[in-house]
């Protein structure tokens, strides 16, 4: 029979893994709040599934599944969008005076959530396309094309420096 | 191509101020999820004692005040590993290797729970007007102890994660919510839902246990009973009738799909295209198995993980194991297959014939109910 993984052992996980997944899910969300929730929903569920855990070495990338599936789940939720309306910005072109972009945590906060989650997984935490897909529970077709969407309105925000205009289809 | 991009959500990232992280939160919503959450049974007082999480952040461990509140050793055949089944009269655990015998004419159904595996009985295997459902417990060491709690024709329900047993029962015109503790043998609870007036076939509403909750499976609404605190309300998050519940979570469709919803909060966990077939939960929730349309293989979901395995044959070809793999008996072998990797292998034990009883060939899987 596996050893059971103590709760000791839970802390460890959960001092090495917060800093972490509370920066994902801040990119991701946009907001402190949220970030600290969905942490600590990401947590509480892997806590449940603590007695599973047949490798603890796992366990950093299984709680970061989680918190890409929940905050997945959150965007189903019919009104999300609603509920945490973004702040209009601007369009700003590759012209702009450079000084007035928005810093990139605002041009996210102005991307749908889940073109938000998909840039955030793929370019912060060098997710691959099959692993965004995995984790956000949709298809590979899917994260191409809202990367690609993300991507292009990234650059109108940020800029050909940032996000230059030859990428392609950012598969 | 986009490492400037990457520059500047890392460089975001590193100025963040990062809160310390909050342990007794975490705690707390675990166990309000009902997936971590316990009740320690103060066996040797011969009482049940509730604790609350008092973790602290800065003790940064779980142990100081979660003492009380830790799991309970596993207790029985439902809490360790690999396939459970019954053979006529006889209960098999441990994936085989482990059997006793139920003294009894036959074996109705088999609940996981942290007490041990619970095993309704009676004069026959029906679920439906079998006549009395006689109830016993199947401890780690293979001892089976009667529980003295006789039901009619009702849909009990358990919660893996604790030791009891609910119940409804009619008393004198009244639809009563029994909670019986496994451990200790006594009934902790027992509360009056006077507004339950409809239900379908049973001798009382079928019900569902998860946490402090009790499911009752009226015909206009569901209702929840908070056993502990006797509050009785309803939900309209999970449809009426039958509380198909498992580890807090239920299969709803929606939309031409198919949700596993949160009922607690409604959460969508799980959304899938509504096949042919229809996702079955484990008896914690934390998997959903769903037929391909090729009518060979099924998909395999950790609703938590977000992730899915694919392994042969059908679901309801499976049980579930008590640490949520699938399991077969097939030509008197048990073939188990990972639900982390889809990967299936053949034990060695040999499986018997007759298992005893009135209907000795009867194989029925753990957890498995037959309720209609």
């Amino acid at each position: 029979m596996a050893r059971q993984l103590t709760d000791d052992e839970f802390t460890e996980l959960v001092h090495a893994v917060w800093p972490g997944l509370y920066r994902t899910a801040y990119l991701m969300l946009g907001e402190h709040q949220l970030a600290e929730d969905l942490v600590q929903t990401t947590l509480a569920k892997t806590y449940a599934s603590w007695r599973r855990v047949k490798d603890p070495a796992a366990a950093p990338a299984y709680a970061r599944v989680v918190l890409a599936n929940t905050a997945a789940s959150w965007f189903r939720k019919r009104g999300w969008r609603n509920e945490h309306p973004t702040e209009i910005l601007p369009e700003l072109t590759s012209e702009t005076d450079p000084s007035m972009r928005p810093a990139v945590v605002d041009a996210l906060r102005q991307l749908p959530p889940r073109q938000r989650a998909v840039v955030v997984l793929r370019y912060y935490d060098d997710l691959g396309v099959r692993e965004v897909a995995q984790a956000l529970g949709i298809s590979e077709g899917t994260v191409k094309s809202q990367t690609f969407d993300a991507l292009a309105r990234l650059r109108t925000l940020l800029g050909d420096a940032v996000v230059p205009a030859d990428l392609g289809s950012a598969s | 191509m986009t490492e400037r991009l990457s520059t500047l959500l890392r460089d975001e990232a590193a100025a963040l101020h990062v809160p310390a992280p909050d342990l007794t939160g975490v705690l707390v919503t675990g166990r309000r999820l009902r997936r971590r959450r316990r009740v320690a049974a103060a066996v040797a007082a011969g009482a049940v004692v509730a604790i609350v999480a008092t973790a602290t952040v800065a003790g940064t461990s779980l142990t100081g005040g979660d003492t009380g509140a830790r799991d309970i050793d596993p207790a029985g055949p439902s809490t360790g590993h690999g396939a459970v089944f019954t053979l006529g009269t006889t209960v098999f655990y441990d994936g085989g290797t482990a059997h006793v015998q139920i003294d009894d004419k036959a074996i109705k159904s088999t609940y996981y729970t942290s007490a041990g595996l619970l095993v309704r009985h009676g004069d026959n295997n029906w679920s439906d007007g079998g006549g009395p459902q006689r109830y016993s417990l199947v401890t780690e060491d293979g001892t089976v102890r009667p529980v003295s709690v006789t039901t009619e024709d009702v849909v009990p329900g358990v919660d893996p994660t604790q030791p009891y047993l609910a119940y409804a029962e009619v008393t004198g015109g009244t639809v009563e919510v029994v909670v019986h503790d496994l451990a200790t043998d006594e009934e902790v609870a027992r509360v009056p839902v006077p507004d339950a007036t409809s239900w379908g076939g049973w001798t009382a509403p079928p019900v569902a246990l998860s946490g402090d909750t009790v499911y009752v499976g009226t015909d206009d609404i569901m209702r929840t009973v908070n056993w502990r605190t006797g509050e009785v309300a309803e939900t309209d998050e999970i449809a009426p009738g039958y509380p198909n519940i498992a580890g807090g979570r239920a299969v709803e469709p929606a939309d031409g799909q198919i949700t596993v919803v949160e009922v607690a909060t409604g959460e969508v966990l799980l959304t899938v295209p509504r096949g042919e077939s229809y996702l079955q939960l484990s008896p914690d929730g934390r998997y959903a198995a769903m037929n391909l349309p090729d009518g060979r293989s099924v998909d395999v979901y950790d609703i938590d993980a977000g992730t899915k395995v694919t392994v042969d044959g059908q679901s309801w070809d499976y049980g579930w194991s008590p640490d949520g793999d699938l399991f077969k008996v097939v030509k008197h072998r048990v073939v188990t297959c990972s639900t982390s990797t889809g990967e299936c292998t053949t034990g060695d034990v040999t499986v018997p014939k007759e298992g005893g009883g009135v209907d000795p060939t009867d194989l029925r899987y753990g957890n498995q109910t037959f309720e209609s």
